[in-house]
């Protein structure tokens, strides 16, 4: 297969418990993703979509590599990532970027030295020409200005944007966000999804987005992948998953109380 | 009822065993990170003032009060016996060989390691652990390398400081004592205090401070995602640095100054 077709992230068979958790407690292992599989190509916007606890973040996290399946292979960028030590999987990390659902800043730094932090410790670029990114990715984000405050200073909001920031300042080929306009006024939400497709239009830079807000999801994304008890009922292009008539999705989309989705 | 002893009795051991084996491998990649020259120095200099710098003060202030006790002590003692003029040497002992080493390890692990275990708790509950993975950045690289060398250094160093404080505490005590004239506290030193009873104590606080550090990173790193879980990480971390200073103090003693 040409390299240019090769998905850039290739999900096979993926079961994942929740072992840590369930062990020091003394319960069952809760099942999260029961044999999940899926593509994601390069320079698209794949979304990810759920009910909440569905195990929307649990992927993302496998895909960096933060936790390991209980099962199943994960291809990323190439490169099987199940079993790294951490000093490979730091190689293949190099090359992505993450957004947390409530955007994980470093407390004790300012805005700035967060966004910074991964050029400082990666890249040779002198201290001017960082400080210049730095405030390029803030103003991306309608966060200009604000470098010098603390994390604890900034509403949930601007968190999110300034970890969003952060994430793009290396310029990685593949960003991962969790929830990226939950807690944003619909302007600034507007805002991040522009960023978003802008992203893949003008660099290639894939895209892979959970979220439950359905309507936010079709709008800039390629394909969608819905998840239910830790697996994929559908997988399409949001035309196709609005005219489809899989109960799971219609139900979803619909927001219907009732319908094989329990609620 | 046997059985249910000889379950609980297990699990506990078991629990021991995964310990040991979680934070003796936490020790390898320290020595991993530190030999493959992954030392931020910038981060280890903000930790040698937070670790050395501030614990200072109530180090000095726990070992001049100790130092006094114990000179009060023993020149009441050597009066009776009439060996007054062998007090500062009773004292200096004392305090170099385990009062020093052993009381430092324990304001430290207070002070130190239970901050070092809520502060990794807190970051690892709101995700910054993960995110600082993310970032292609070994949390242990970038936290627990310069906690475990400003511990590795700068409790020595408290210690040796201490014994001083001690020492002169000591003497404080002593000059109050009719039996005892001012000189002749200071006099019982040379020929009877040798230069390895001082230099083994201090050796004895860098593996107090290894063990502090490492206890405490490992708390800090391991606790689950709830807030109530980064108290009892702290905690165990006091518990813990504790229980396995005693252990190690032993272990060393007997090493360190053979009969």
């Amino acid at each position: 297969m040409a390299e240019s077709n090769r998905p850039i992230i290739r999900a096979c068979d993926l079961v994942y418990r929740a072992e840590e958790t369930a062990m020091a407690d003394g319960r069952e292992f809760q099942v999260i993703l029961d044999g999940m599989s899926f593509e994601v190509h390069r320079g698209e916007v794949f979304g990810i979509m759920g009910m909440s606890g569905a195990g929307k973040t649990s992927v993302l996290r496998l895909l960096m590599g933060l936790v390991q399946p209980t099962s199943g292979d994960i291809e990323v960028l190439g490169r099987s990532i199940i079993g790294l030590p951490e000093y490979e999987l730091n190689r293949i990390r190099e090359q992505m970027g993450m957004c947390f659902q409530y955007a994980a800043l470093l407390d004790s730094m300012t805005v700035a030295d967060n966004v910074a932090f991964a050029l400082r410790r990666r890249s040779h670029l002198s201290r001017q020409e960082i400080e210049r990114k730095v405030e390029e990715h803030l103003e991306r984000v309608g966060m200009s200005g604000t470098g010098n405050q603390m994390p604890a200073e900034l509403s949930g909001g601007m968190k999110k944007r300034v970890g969003i920031a952060r994430a793009l300042i290396t310029e990685p080929q593949v960003i991962l966000y969790d929830e990226p306009s939950a807690g944003l006024d619909p302007i600034m939400a507007s805002v991040i999804d522009n960023l978003i497709v802008g992203l893949r239009d003008e660099f290639g830079m894939t895209s892979v987005v959970v979220t439950h807000e359905v309507e936010e999801l079709f709008g800039i994304s390629d394909r969608v992948m819905m998840i239910y008890q830790g697996k994929v009922v559908a997988c399409d292009t949001p035309e196709a998953l609005r005219g489809t008539d899989n109960p799971y999705v219609q139900q979803f989309v619909r927001g219907q109380a009732h319908g094989p989705i329990a609620v | 009822m046997l059985i249910g002893l000889v379950t609980a009795l297990g699990r506990q051991f078991i629990s021991f065993l995964s310990y040991f084996g979680k934070t003796t491998q936490l020790h390898l990649s320290i020595w991993r990170g530190l030999l493959t020259g992954r030392l931020g120095y910038r981060v280890t200099v903000q930790q040698l003032a937070e670790i050395g710098v501030n614990s200072l003060a109530i180090a000095v202030v726990t070992l001049l009060l100790s130092g006094m006790v114990i000179g009060y002590h023993m020149s009441v003692q050597a009066g009776k016996l009439g060996v007054s003029e062998l007090v500062g040497w009773f004292v200096s002992e004392t305090m170099c060989r385990e009062l020093g080493p052993v009381l430092v390890a324990f304001v430290v692990a207070a002070r130190v390691g239970s901050a070092m275990a809520a502060e990794l708790g807190s970051m690892r509950v709101t995700e910054q652990i993960d995110a600082l993975r993310a970032m292609a950045t070994d949390p242990v690289d970038y936290l627990v390398l310069p906690r475990y060398v400003a511990c590795l250094v700068m409790v020595p160093l408290l210690v040796f400081i201490g014994d001083i404080v001690g020492v002169t505490g000591g003497y404080v005590m002593a000059v109050l004592s009719p039996s005892i004239n001012q000189t002749v506290y200071f006099d019982s030193l040379p020929g009877n205090l040798e230069v390895w009873t001082v230099v083994a104590g201090v050796i004895k606080a860098a593996f107090f401070g290894m063990i502090i550090a490492l206890v405490g990173c490992h708390q800090g790193l391991t606790c689950r995602r709830a807030s109530e879980d980064v108290g009892r990480a702290t905690t165990r971390s006091v518990v813990y640095s504790i229980m396995l200073v005693y252990a190690a103090n032993l272990v060393l003693t007997t090493i360190l100054y053979p009969k």
